[in-house]
């Protein structure tokens, strides 16, 4: 850290604005401040820790705000510090403004605010803690006690007693400040582990009751899930019977529709057979005639013949009664030997007559039948007559009725067969069978339901269980983890314990390395600035950081009895070896740096503050740069500034010596 | 059925009982052609007389008919008395019994080795 600028606002005795560039070649070597006593030296010290720091308390904060700023309404006081850092140029802005108005007590002005630019830009704008981290890591308060101090405080470096807090601060600077800081770490973490540690062993007790409850839960869940499956399988098994069934009924009722082909076939035989008994019937009828079909040649002939018969009876008889008249005329004719003309006839004439009829008569009188005998032939025709349409009629009328019987005889035939083709494949199949399927697929569809209901019923009381056995499962993970995180945390314990125990010997050892280079360099600074070279042969630094001095002889005297400036002495000793190892480069700020010392000593920190290659800022009076100092420090001044003050106001203001004022 | 045609006759007789109940059986017989023994003893009689053929046989056997129930058509009487005009009407009736005793014979022969008869094979020859 190199400080390049300095700027103040109603700091203190500063009222308005002051500034304080530094060029490059002015970054390294001496800068004196010039100021006689209440003048600001220390208010100029005091502003570059309060803008990386900030006030204690508003009391300070209050102190620090320039009398005559504070009766300006919306008056505000900063200080703005930059300077360059690994590279980097940063600007450090602090500022303070009041609440109330006037400002009669503290808490009238506000906490200050602080921002940070690195290279211009602002870094964690807003975020105090990180700003503060932020300038930590550039150089840590605790540490900034040995780069700014005052000379006349010095002595309190060679307390005997080294606080906990000035050896954190010494290691602070050496940079043993990461393996403190991992240290003091590691035993927070390691509280925080312990701590975790015990609260895991007391869940442990409640591990045990918990799994009792969970293998509790597991038995009811293995219960409930053996009486799933049983549920599953009784469903399954009737689905399965229902299938069976559905698939039979199927079958069946595709045998019912061949049921119904077969009863329709059924009927349409009946319809055959009614009318094939009614054409037997018929036949039956008719065959009561068909005899006479079969002689129905035999009476057409008897017939034909008798009628011809007839014919010539009747013939007959009609020539025999005109034979008979003319018989009866010759017989006159004969007897009265008279025609009935009345011509008479002579014997020759009725013996030729006789002769003419006498056969005549002869063969009339063989062949003639009676009239009875004609009436019964006549008869006979009749009846033959009659009989001869009978068997004409039976012939058309049977035939027919055999065509439609032999038709009929058919369609019975083939619808016998298709019935017996159908009664062959639905044999075994009945009406009951299907009504034993439907009730079987009926009462398995009410199981099944019955069951699923069931099911339904173990499931969400599985879930429920499962779920809790899961909830169960994970409070006692968290349990058991708490068991295995006890141990896990016992471990971390040792490990944390042991690893404290390791940083702590590697902080020592650092720090003991450390120490004897320190050691090293303040011894040499003690040579260069002690007056008594012959008397103490060296200064040591104990291993708390303490340190003394080792007369030639030997002795180690006790500090608290060397006088305040050879005490002076080996503390600047001291604070230059530290600076030498100091892992934080920042400027020397020394505010009355002689302080106690007498002239040989002056000289001597003179010459050693004049070698240093590094930023110091000497805030001196006059009476300190007096006995030849000056002209030992001369060499090396880069810079010289005197702060004045008006006598009327008592405010300040910086003068360059030899130059303008900023 | 006159009683001139048969002299007064009023049963018919028969030596074959059984083919006549063979015939008319309503489950193996031949009920659509004969469902009583009168149709059974008009075809066999017809059937008699048309091939000429009979068959002499004690008349003193069971009666199986009327007379008066045969031949309701009317033809036989007149048949028979055209074929035989000078046969007595007693002599008439015992040839009707003789031209169906000789039928029936045929008739049954043929139901017996077939099962049926065909009344038409005998009325289309």
């Amino acid at each position: 850290m190199k400080l390049t600028s300095i700027e103040l606002h109603n700091f203190r005795p500063y009222f308005g604005a002051v500034r304080l560039s530094f060029a490059k070649d002015e970054q390294s070597g001496l800068i004196l401040v010039h100021g006689h006593n209440g003048y600001g030296k220390t208010s100029l010290h005091t502003a570059i820790q309060w803008a990386l720091y900030g006030e204690s308390g508003s009391k300070e904060l209050h102190e620090h705000f320039n009398y005559q700023a504070l009766k300006q309404k919306g008056a505000q006081m900063n200080v703005g510090l930059s300077f360059s850092h690994q590279g980097a140029e940063y600007r450090v802005v602090r500022e303070a403004r009041p609440v109330e108005f006037p400002v009669i007590k503290p808490s009238d002005v506000a906490r200050s605010t602080v921002s940070i630019y690195r290279n211009g830009a602002q870094l964690s704008q807003g975020d105090v803690e990180a700003i503060r981290e932020r300038i930590e890591s550039i150089i840590p308060k605790d540490a900034s006690q040995f780069f700014f101090f005052d000379g006349e405080q010095i002595a309190q470096y060679t307390a005997s007693d080294r606080t906990k807090h000035a050896k954190d601060a010494i290691a602070l600077v050496l940079g043993l400040r990461v393996a403190r800081v991992a240290i003091d770490d590691a035993q927070e973490i390691l509280v925080s582990v312990k701590r975790e540690r015990n609260k895991a062993i007391a869940q442990n007790q409640a591990h045990s009751k918990l799994v009792s409850t969970q293998d509790e839960l597991a038995r009811q869940i293995e219960a409930l899930s053996s009486e799933e499956h049983a549920t599953q399988k009784r469903i399954a098994d009737r689905k399965e019977q229902r299938r069976a069934a559905a698939v039979e009924l199927d079958g069946l009722q595709e045998v019912e529709g061949l049921s119904k082909e077969r009863q329709r076939l059924e009927t349409e035989l009946s319809v055959v057979d009614k009318a094939r008994a009614e054409v037997v019937e018929a036949l039956q009828k008719e065959a009561r005639g068909l005899y006479v079909r079969m002689l129905g040649a035999k009476v057409s002939g008897a017939h034909t013949t008798a009628m011809s018969d007839l014919e010539k009876a009747r013939d007959h008889a009609a020539s025999s009664r005109v034979e008979q008249a003319v018989g009866q005329f010759i017989d006159q004719v004969l007897t009265t030997g008279r025609c009935i003309c009345g011509r008479s006839v002579g014997p020759a004439e009725s013996d030729a007559i006789r002769a003419l009829v006498q056969p005549a008569k002869a063969s009339a009188q063989g062949s003639q039948l009676t009239p009875e005998e004609l009436n019964a032939l006549a008869a006979q025709v009749h009846d033959l007559a009659k009989a001869r349409q009978k068997c004409e009629y039976a012939s058309q009328r049977f035939d027919e009725l055999r065509a439609r019987y032999a038709d009929l005889n058919r369609q019975k035939s083939g619808l016998e067969s298709r019935i017996a083709a159908l009664s062959s494949q639905i044999r075994g199949v009945d009406d009951e069978s299907v009504t034993t399927l439907h009730r079987l697929i009926d009462e398995a569809d009410k199981e099944i339901q019955l069951s699923l209901r069931e099911l339904g019923s173990i499931e969400a009381r599985l879930e429920e269980a499962t779920k809790a056995s899961a909830d169960l499962e994970r409070q006692i993970a968290k349990v058991a983890l708490a068991s295995v995180t006890a141990r896990a945390f016992d471990a971390q314990v040792r490990l944390l314990e042991k690893l404290i125990a390791a940083l702590e010997q590697y902080y020592v050892q650092s720090a003991l390395a450390r120490k004897d280079q320190v050691a090293q360099k303040a011894n040499h600074f003690f040579r260069q600035l002690t007056n008594k070279p012959d008397s103490y042969s060296e200064m040591f630094i104990k291993d708390d950081f303490g340190f003394g001095v080792k007369a030639k002889d030997g002795t180690m005297p006790d500090m608290n009895q060397v006088s305040a400036g050879e005490k002076q002495v080996v503390a600047f000793s001291f604070i230059l070896g530290l600076n030498a190892y100091a892992h934080a480069e920042a400027p020397l700020m020394i505010d009355t740096p002689m302080g106690r010392l007498d002239v040989p000593h002056r000289q001597n920190l003179a010459k050693a503050l004049a070698g240093l290659d590094q930023q110091v800022f000497l805030f001196v009076t006059d009476t300190d740069l007096g006995f030849g100092v000056d002209e030992l420090l001369r060499g090396a001044v880069r810079r010289e500034v005197e702060i004045v003050q008006d006598d009327s106001t008592l405010t300040s203001r910086i003068r360059e010596l030899g130059g303008g004022n900023e | 059925m006159s009683s001139v045609y048969w002299g007064g006759a009023t049963k018919v007789y028969t030596a074959s009982r059984d083919k006549y109940e063979a015939l008319t059986d309503s489950e193996s017989g031949v009920p659509e052609a004969f469902p009583r023994f009168v149709d059974v003893f008009n075809f066999a009689a017809a059937l008699g007389i048309a091939r000429g053929q009979r068959q002499p046989f004690s008349k003193d056997g069971p009666e199986i008919l009327n007379m008066y129930s045969v031949d309701a058509e009317g033809v036989l009487g007149p048949l028979l008395m055209a074929l035989h005009p000078n046969a007595p009407s007693q002599e008439r009736y015992h040839m009707l019994l003789e031209y169906a005793e000789w039928g029936v014979n045929i008739l049954w022969n043929e139901w017996k080795a077939t099962g049926t008869v065909d009344p038409a094979a005998y009325i289309d020859e």
